[in-house]
């Protein structure tokens, strides 16, 4: 299954982590620069509490012009929350920096993920959660 | 009696909700709580069938509530009131159902240690309340004999996803077009491992049967089964 990804700059080192463990399960996965060239596979937007939001708008260019003038109607973008549960409570993060984020790119249609590097195996829910995108 | 605690809960912000549902249920199991997920439409009959079994299980059972609505708190003095068991009213905020965050902030307002059983009276609601895990080791469905026969039909994701199924206020059964037979059948189609208890907590008819029921539930549950 082909999926596609954006990340900032801060969040390089997490998200590639993430990227290998998802290439192991079989995903197909491909960078975004400019836009995603099939608008109709999911795009996993990878956050965390340390995102700064205008490194992320210049990661995800065409997700800013999505919102403004949803020149993208079948855009599937799953919002991808990047955290240790050891260290952070999501609940507390989302009251902060990863919350202002939150709301100010997406359009709050859809939950964000949460990839717990904490959690022994966070793929499952993954999977689980990528099936709603996909229904 | 004291005026039940009310807790106000929010939704998780992260999809993960099933992570979080298995986390708990792990964690109970290790308690030896057996949570049970009552669910049904409004009006079914729930707090009335809780009161008429919590009465019967408390001698046996240490037995908690955690009451889920968007705003009230009538049901959760109802139970305290007729039973004596420490009852939790836990409001959602407009929300149509709970999910396993709330049910965890719940259970530490309740405090679980030393329950056996917990019972968990969703909100009344046939749609949203099914696609949530909240955690619960059983699942309870209430359907009332008024309602009609049709709601599987209707709403077939809470009568696939359900482990055991109530058929309330069945001293009215006469007066509606109601076909159990048909009920169970279209529900086993679905869900090959539904048990059925037709009752009527009014009448007293077929409680003791579910009591005895779910009394081997927790026992087994809790490695204590006779």
């Amino acid at each position: 299954m082909k999926l596609f990804y954006a990340y900032a700059p801060e969040d390089e080192a997490e998200a590639k982590s993430v990227l290998q463990q998802l290439t192991k399960l079989g995903y197909d996965l491909e960078k975004v620069d400019t836009v995603p060239s099939d608008p109709s596979n999911v795009t996993l937007a990878f956050f965390s509490s340390k995102t700064n939001l205008n490194s992320f708008w210049k990661a995800l260019p065409w997700l800013k012009e999505q919102k403004q003038y949803s020149s993208y109607p079948f855009l599937r973008v799953m919002p991808f929350f990047l955290y240790h549960s050891k260290q952070e409570d999501p609940e507390i993060a989302f009251e902060g920096s990863a919350g202002e984020l939150y709301e100010a790119v997406f359009s709050g249609e859809f939950k964000p993920f949460g990839w717990d590097f904490d959690q022994s195996c966070p793929e499952a829910e993954f999977q689980r959660v990528l099936n709603n995108y996909e229904e | 009696m004291d005026q039940v605690r009310v807790i106000k809960v929010k939704q998780s912000v992260l999809a993960n909700n099933d992570a979080r549902a298995d986390a708990l249920r792990q964690k109970l199991k290790e308690r030896g709580v057996f949570l049970v997920n009552v669910m049904s439409s409004p009006g079914s009959g729930k707090t009335t069938l809780l009161v008429n079994l919590i009465n019967r299980l408390k001698n046996d059972l240490r037995i908690g509530v955690i009451e889920a609505d968007m705003d009230a708190i009538v049901d959760a003095n109802t139970v305290e009131n007729k039973t004596g068991v420490k009852t939790v009213q836990l409001h959602t905020s407009g929300e149509c159902h709970l999910d396993a965050k709330m049910v965890d902030e719940g259970m530490n307002f309740l405090g679980d240690e030393g329950l056996d059983l917990v019972f968990l009276e969703n909100i009344g609601n046939l749609v949203c309340p099914a696609e949530f895990d909240t955690g619960a080791t059983l699942k309870m469905v209430l359907l009332s004999i008024p309602e009609g026969d049709d709601k599987p039909l209707k709403y077939p994701l809470m009568f696939e996803r359900g482990d055991w199924f109530v058929f309330t206020k069945m001293d009215a059964i006469s007066y509606f077009d109601f076909n159990v037979d048909r009920v169970e059948a279209s529900i086993l189609k679905e869900n090959p491992n539904a048990k059925f208890f037709p009752l009527s907590a009014k009448t007293d008819q077929g409680v003791d049967r579910l009591a005895a029921a779910l009394l081997h539930e927790v026992k087994a549950y809790q490695g204590k089964a006779e």
